[in-house]
This record gives C-alpha cells, structure tokens and sequence, in this order.
C-alpha cells in the first residue's frame, strides 16, 4: 500500500501536461467541459439574469394573484392510500389555495378506496375516481384530466410532499416567460438518511435536478418534467390528448409540448421532496425503466426531432443531441476510454485509476460547494454530504453507467420497456405494436 | 296517509240508521251510514253491530270506539255484518266476530257474556304513568278477548307501515309511531315478550316509515344524475365517460384521442369503473350518496341518520295478564332523578318513620300523593326527552317548597309522594294546594297553554298496614 501511494504521488508530480490529457481525455473534454464548466457559466449568468430581471419576476407573482387561476391537481396512483392522507394535508398548507384535488385509485388492492371516499367525504380532496381494474399510470392521470377544471394542471406523485409555497412558486413562470408549456418543480430527497444508497441519491438530485435543471432550462434544452411535480397548460395537455403509456410518460409528455413549440421551464423554488429507494437492488430496477425510456422515446418515437422536417426547431435538436450524446453516445465512449486505458496504459492501470478517483473527487467536492450557493434550498447542510462525496464516484462513475448501459441493451435489442410490469400489459403490447 | 285525512273529514258528517236488537236479555245496537252519530248514543247498549260495508266508515267507527279512554267503550263488544271484501286485516283483532243472520245471535251472546265476565275483573287504576295506562288499555283489551298475541300487521294506514292492533288506534295517527317504544317498555316491564319479525327504519324527524330511498348527488343531493360507464382505450391510455367515444352518426365507439374505433372489450378496451353526472350542480362523481326521503314530512336525510327500530310479534306473560286484571305496579327497576332520594328508599325511610310513630307515640303521619292525570298527553306532544326534563324540574320545585327533612320521591307511575314531617291535615294540604298551583301554571305557561289535570290525595299512616298497603291504598285515592 505504501508502495502504491508512493508511485501514486510519484506520478502526479511527473505526469505533465500532455500524458495527463492522453490518460484523462474523457473527463476533460467531454465531462469537464459540459458539467463543470458550462454549467458554473450558465448558472452565474443565470444569477445574473435573476437579479436584474428581478422586477419581473415580481410582476409575474402578482399576475398570478391578480388572477388566482383554478388549479387542478392529479395525483394518480395505485396502493397510494396511506400517502394521500398526509399529501392532502400538506397542500391544505399551501400558499395558493384556488385549487381542486383529484385522486385517481388505479385499481388499488389495499385500503385505499376506503381512504379515499373517506378524504372526499371530509373534504380533503374534490374528488376521488377509482377503477376497479388497474389501467396503468397515464390512463390514470388521463382520467383526472378528464374531470379536471383547472386553468393549469399539476401532475404530483402520492408519496412526495410540497413546500408551502411550491405550488404558488411552479405557476410563476406562466406569468414570467412567454409562450411556457410547462413547468418542473425542484424535487429533492427526503429521506436522505437512510442509507447510504439514499445519501449518494440524494448528492445526485442536487446535481442533476436542482442544479443541472437549471441550466437545461437556462439553456432552453429541458426536456423532462418529474411526474413526481410538474405543472401543465391545460389547453395544451388537451390538445395533446394528455399522457401517452409509460414507462418514461413524463418524458414523453414533455418532448410532446416542446414540439408544439412551448417552452418548458424549471421552477427550482418550487420544491418537492420525495422517497427514493433505500437499496441498491431497488435503485437499479428504478433506473433500468427510467433509463430505457430514453431509448424509447427520445431515440425511436421522438426521432423525428432530429431531422429537417416542417417543425424542426433547433432549441428541441440540440436538447436531443445534448441528451443522446452525453447519455447514450458518451456512455458507450466510455467503454472505449476504459479499453484504452486497460490496453495502452497497462502498466500504471491502477495508477489511473487512484488518479481517477482523486479527480473526480476533488472535482466533485468543488462542484458540489460551489453548485451549492446557487441551490436555494437544500434539504440537509454541504457538510453533510461532502464525506460522501468520494463514493459518488463509483456511484455515479460506475454504478449508475452500468445500469445505463444494461437498460439501453435491453431497450435496444428487446424493447424491454413494453414487458415492464410497472404499466398493464394490456396497453403495452399496443404501445409495442403501434412504437409509441 | 292520505286515506286516514279522509277519515277525519267525513267523521262529522256521517248520517247512519240505527236499530236495537233484543236478544236474551241483551241489547246489540245497530249501526248504518246513514244518521248523525254521536259515541255516547252507545252508552246502555250491551254489544254494537256494525254496517261495514262503507270501509272507510268501518275503519273510523272501530279506531273511535277502541281508542276511546273509557271502558265503557273501548271493552264494548263489536260485530260486523255486511264487512267489505278489502276491510283491513288489521282490523280484524279489533272487532269480535261477525253478524250474518238472527242464527248468529246465540254464539254472539256468548262472546258478549265473556267480554262481561272479564270486563268486571279489571280494575280500573287511574294511577298511572303514560307508558302504563296505553299498555294497560292494550292490555285490558287482549285479556278480555281471550287473546294472548299481539300481531302486527302490515298496513299503509300505519305511518312506520306496521300496525298493532288497540295500539295503533289509541295513540292515532299523530303518535302512533311512539307505539314501538311502549311496547319495548312493556317488554321490558316483562308484560310481555316479543320475538323478532322485522327491522324498519323511521325518519328521525316525524317517526315514519314510508320512506322513498335515492341514490343523490354528494355535492347537491338532487337525485338528477345519470350513470355512465369510463371507458380505457388501451392503445392511447384515454379513458374517459362512455358519451366521449359515442359517434352520433355511425352506431360506433371511437376514441376522442386517437379517432380509433373501439372492437373488441378486453381486447383494445375495458370499462374500469362507472361515474355518476348531477343533471342540477353538473358534479361528476363515483360514490353516491342514499338517501331516504320521507313521504310524510318531507324531510331528506343520509340513511345513516334513520332511526332503526325492531318490529315484534308479542306474547302477553302473566305479568301482563295481571296487569290488565289490578293495574302495573311500579317495575323493580327503579327511576332516578337527581337530587331524589329513589322510591325504595324513600319506602325505607317511610317505614322508619312509621316505627318512630309507634314507639314514641308520636302524631300520626300523613302520606301524600300528586298524580298528573293527562300528563301522557304532554309527553305525546313533546317527547320523553322533554317530559323528564319537564318532571325533573317540576320535582326540583317540589322540593324546594319542603323542608330538608321531608321526604319526597316519584315512583314509576309518575306519582309524587309527599310525607310532610310534623304537620297536620291544614298545612299539608296548604303544601299540597302550592304545588298543585305551581304545576298548573308552570305547564300552562309554559306548553302552550296545555292544562293539567292534578288529582291529589292524602291519607293517613296508622301502624296497622304495611307500606305497600299504604301506597296502593294512595294510589286508588287518586
């Protein structure tokens, strides 16, 4: 060991310029510029912008409570029961309250009809649809939108939980921007503390969604907005005929409004806080559906958005490009780097490889402090998190690409996405059928 | 309901002929629709024959005469001749048998001779509480008849839809529905005892039965709403009412979302669920709520507000069979009203007094009894909840006319008894005067002018009976 940090040290004095760019040429082209780089500009300029727009934004807030449009909230799910008591609650306490609550019970075998028609008769919810047979969560959701009444509509997840004034907060941008379609909400982990699994989780949200959502936005390349919470234009969400079968629906739903030639925008004081797995098996089972639906939808269903066509937009080409090359384009590159290393740099291999850590987490710990001040709202203090730091290397480095990589084999080679047990098969094999 | 307004319309104005017929001694009087009636032209005459082929003046006749307060009456022996094929078969407890023919009259005389016999082995005790001069009527009723069962019946001249022969025709159609409560009373009481035969629910405002049950709109409770099946488009996960796939040209289902035509159930399409849509608030809506609206009163309420009641086939005990013949003593569940000391005790109390007399010579005692004749007419009018605040009050005055040391107690029957300790005849009958002044006009004033009739009594308390002697003595006085 003291011979491996011995000739460790030895060549991180000796590396110089060139043979450090030949060994770490994927984290210095392709990841240091766009996640450290790009991304700490457009945060500044978006800082910037945010201070001397800030009139504006206090213009839009009093528009909304000018017009205090009717709200229509959905919450679809299924065994959701004992969530939806303390979700109520939680958007009695809200800021805005011109709003009407619809529960969907999509084929619920638990208590939750019970407690449903329970919170309806108490008055917690406006209405409560269930169906007998489970339809999966798009047919769900279609049927709150059916009912809803609201100007705007808001998708939340039954398990999460809604700052004050986060439904106040995911309308503003209507009344900010022109032309917005849609807007996400920040969402964050709440049970961090866990495990360890949650801790990296929760490190990962605070990159890629309340920061990386950010810049996407900034960027006008956002293209997802969390069904966990996201606020729609209801003339736009009819026009569109609402949700399209999942997995991946709230990708879908949003790459559908973007190529109406809406805007979509990210509200990060809008903030949700949700459960995300506690495990490692659970976590992967997760991501391998999240991670086939880029496949799915962005690869095959959207691919038109890629080519010249009569609504070819640039900002929704390079939203695509941007996302297939850094999830599918770069992922697979980065096989090569590891070939590379492994066969043209045999020797130092493990060498590197500490180095790599080394970096990472160095560039990680400045990230995240740095990232950190422009995040307004942080569910757990940066000190935290930073001991943690280091595994997010492996976590994110290693973990999470392998999974990428596996779901894309099996939505690649096997349309593994339409056999997922999370929707009915009796709408998947028609979603298979039709390649929507 | 509406045929039982009728009744009381017509009444008035009904004309009958009548005639006597004289048989062995006895006088069976005739009754026709045809002349004015009055119900004391009965009075002297042994046993009635009743024209029944007017029903509804069948049906009027019989409920006046049984529900008549006096023996004379309601005991009197009645027959039908001429009774119309749909007479109620509620009724048929209510009269005792039939007249076709003179060839009729020995078997009548029979019957009548019987009703006598046991007419005059009732005792006729004033002394009562509601519940036990209505039960005891009933009683009198079924013992001089012979019968041991008390059967209801189904019938639409009954508000709750059930009718119990006397019962129903002594308490009339504005307290009938307090029917089933006696009779629980009297159960209770262990007169008689019932066995199951239905459950009904009444309206928690009027008591009555007949109640029309909707299935209404949670927001509006109109019960304007129609019912459509959701329908799940499976390809394009649109689901939605069945009106939204509906063509109106072509008898087809498409969807409103992908315009594809809808084939196969289970195939490309299933029915999850049902929705309900309020024709009046426009509400959409899955539970319904039920409610049940009653034709009588009108009132409209969730079903679960209705009040459930069992309805019992009852047999008279021999308890019951005594109570109709020397009246129902005070049951040994005893009433308690607070700040009173309780029957029995006050007995103990008494007696003790009673041997304080004795050993020490002392003046004699004076025992006191206040009855409220009519009083169950106020409870009919304002409910049990109201009468025993009503008798609690009156009581709390009571006592606070008496001294601390006088003793002062209600027995089941409602009867206050009042012993005054060291005062003669004068001043417990001054007490006695006050109170029943302050009665008169507490319950005037207060119930709409209602006016009590007070019976009061006094005797005096020797050392040669017992205290129940003493009570029962009391109690015929009043």
């Amino acid at each position: 060991m003291q011979d491996y940090l011995d000739n460790l040290i030895t060549y991180i004095f000796n590396i110089g310029t060139d043979r450090f760019v030949r060994v770490f040429w994927f984290f210095i082209i392709f990841e240091g510029v766009r996640y450290y780089i790009i991304d700490m500009f457009v945060l500044l300029c978006w800082k910037i912008k945010g201070y001397f727009q800030r009139d504006k934004f206090v213009v839009a807030k009093k528009s909304l409570w000018k017009e205090q449009p009717l709200i229509s909230i959905i919450i679809p799910g299924k065994n959701e029961g004992e969530h939806i008591y303390k979700l109520a609650i939680s958007l009695k306490e809200q800021t805005y309250q011109n709003f009407e609550i619809i529960v969907i019970d999509d084929g619920s075998d638990d208590l939750t009809p019970i407690i449903g028609a329970n919170l309806k008769n108490l008055g917690y919810i406006n209405m409560f649809i269930r169906n007998e047979v489970r339809g999966g969560k798009a047919s769900a959701a279609n049927l709150g939108m059916r009912y809803a009444k609201g100007k705007y509509i808001i998708h939340l997840d039954a398990d999460c939980s809604y700052d004050r004034d986060a439904i106040e907060n995911i309308l503003i941008p209507f009344y900010r921007y022109e032309n917005i379609g849609a807007v996400g909400g920040n969402v964050q982990v709440r049970n961090y503390d866990k495990s360890i699994c949650t801790r990296l989780q929760a490190i990962e949200y605070a990159n890629s969604i309340s920061i990386g959502r950010i810049v996407n936005s900034e960027l006008g390349i956002l293209r997802i907005i969390s069904g966990a919470f996201g606020a729609f234009r209801r003339d736009i969400l009819d026009r569109l005929g609402s949700w399209d079968i999942g997995p991946g629906l709230d990708g879908d739903i949003t790459v559908k409004i973007r190529k109406l030639g809406y805007r979509i925008k990210f509200a990060p004081d809008a903030v949700c806080q949700t459960s995300v797995p506690d495990t490692f098996t659970k976590l992967k089972k997760q991501r391998l559906r999240w991670d086939k639906s880029l496949i799915r939808f962005r690869v095959r269903k959207h691919k038109d958005v890629m080519f010249p066509n009569k609504n070819f937009r640039f900002s929704n080409f390079f939203s695509f490009a941007e996302n297939i090359t850094y999830n599918l384009i770069l992922n697979a590159k980065w096989y090569v780097y590891i070939m590379d290393i492994i066969f043209n740099i045999t020797s130092m291999i493990q060498i590197v490889f500490g180095l790599n850590i080394i970096i990472y987490t160095i560039s990680n710990i400045l990230k995240y402090i740095l990232f950190s001040m422009f995040r307004s709202r942080k569910n757990a203090p940066i000190t935290y998190f930073i001991p943690y730091l280091p595994l997010m290397v492996i976590y994110y480095g290693y973990f999470l690409r392998i999974v990428r990589t596996r779901a894309y084999l099996q939505e690649i080679f096997f349309r593994a996405s339409y056999d997922d047990s999370w929707n009915p098969q009796k709408s998947s094999k028609y979603a298979k059928l039709l390649r929507i | 309901m509406e045929k039982n307004r009728l009744f009381k319309k017509i009444t008035p104005l009904l004309k009958i002929d009548s005639a006597v017929i004289e048989f062995e001694k006895l006088n069976f009087k005739k009754i026709n629709v045809n002349k004015v009636w009055h119900i004391e032209q009965l009075i002297g005459y042994d046993a009635i024959i009743l024209d029944a082929s007017n029903l509804e003046f069948a049906r009027y006749f019989i409920n006046t005469i049984r529900s008549h307060h006096n023996t004379e009456y309601y005991l009197k022996p009645l027959f039908i001749y001429k009774p119309h094929p749909l007479l109620d078969i509620d009724l048929h407890n209510m009269y005792d048998g039939e007249y076709t023919s003179e060839k009729d009259l020995p078997e009548m005389k029979q019957i009548v001779w019987d009703i006598f016999l046991k007419t005059t082995e009732i005792e006729d005790v004033l002394s009562l509480s509601y519940e036990a001069q209505i039960i005891k009527r009933v009683l009198n009723y079924f013992y001089t008849r012979g019968i041991n069962e008390i059967y209801c019946t189904k019938s639409t001249f009954s508000n709750y839809g059930y009718v119990y022969p006397m019962l129903n025709a002594i308490l009339k159609e504005d307290g009938e529905s307090k029917g089933l409560d006696l009779l629980e009373w009297a159960e209770q009481e262990g007169l008689i005892t019932g066995k199951f035969h239905e459950r009904i629910y009444l309206c928690n405002k009027c008591s009555g039965g007949f109640l029309s049950f909707r299935e209404v709109c949670p927001s509006c409770h109109s019960s304007d709403s129609n019912t459509e099946d959701l329908v799940h488009h499976f390809p394009c996960a649109y689901i939605g009412p069945m009106s939204d796939f509906e063509d109106q040209y072509e008898n087809e289902l498409n969807c409103p979302k992908c315009n594809k035509n809808l084939r196969h159930i289970g195939v490309d399409y299933d029915k999850p669920s049902v929705i309900h849509h309020c024709n009046q608030c426009k509400a959409d809506f899955q539970d319904l709520l039920v409610h049940a609206k009653c034709i009588c009163c009108g009132v409209d309420t969730e079903v679960q507000f209705l009040i459930p009641k069992k309805v019992k086939k009852y047999e008279i005990m021999k308890k019951g069979k005594l109570a109709a013949i020397s009246g129902i003593l005070a049951s040994e569940s005893q009433k308690i009203i607070p700040n009173m000391i309780r029957f029995d005790t006050f007995k103990i109390m008494l007696q003790h007094e009673i041997y304080k007399v004795k050993y020490y010579k002392e003046s004699a005692l004076l025992l006191s009894g206040i009855h409220l004749n009519n009083l169950y007419e106020l409870q009919q009018k304002i409910g049990r909840h109201a009468y025993d605040r009503l008798i609690h009050d009156l009581l709390t005055e009571v006592k606070n006319m008496l001294k601390s040391i006088d003793l002062v107690s209600i027995d089941n029957d409602d009867t206050l008894f009042i012993t005054v300790l060291d005062a003669d005849i004068q001043e417990t009958n001054d007490i006695l005067l006050k109170i029943k002044t302050l009665f008169t006009v507490l319950i005037y004033d207060n119930f709409k002018k209602f006016e009590v009739d007070i019976k009061v009594a006094t005797i005096d308390i020797t050392t040669d009976n017992n205290i129940e002697d003493y009570i029962k003595l009391l109690k015929k006085e009043l």
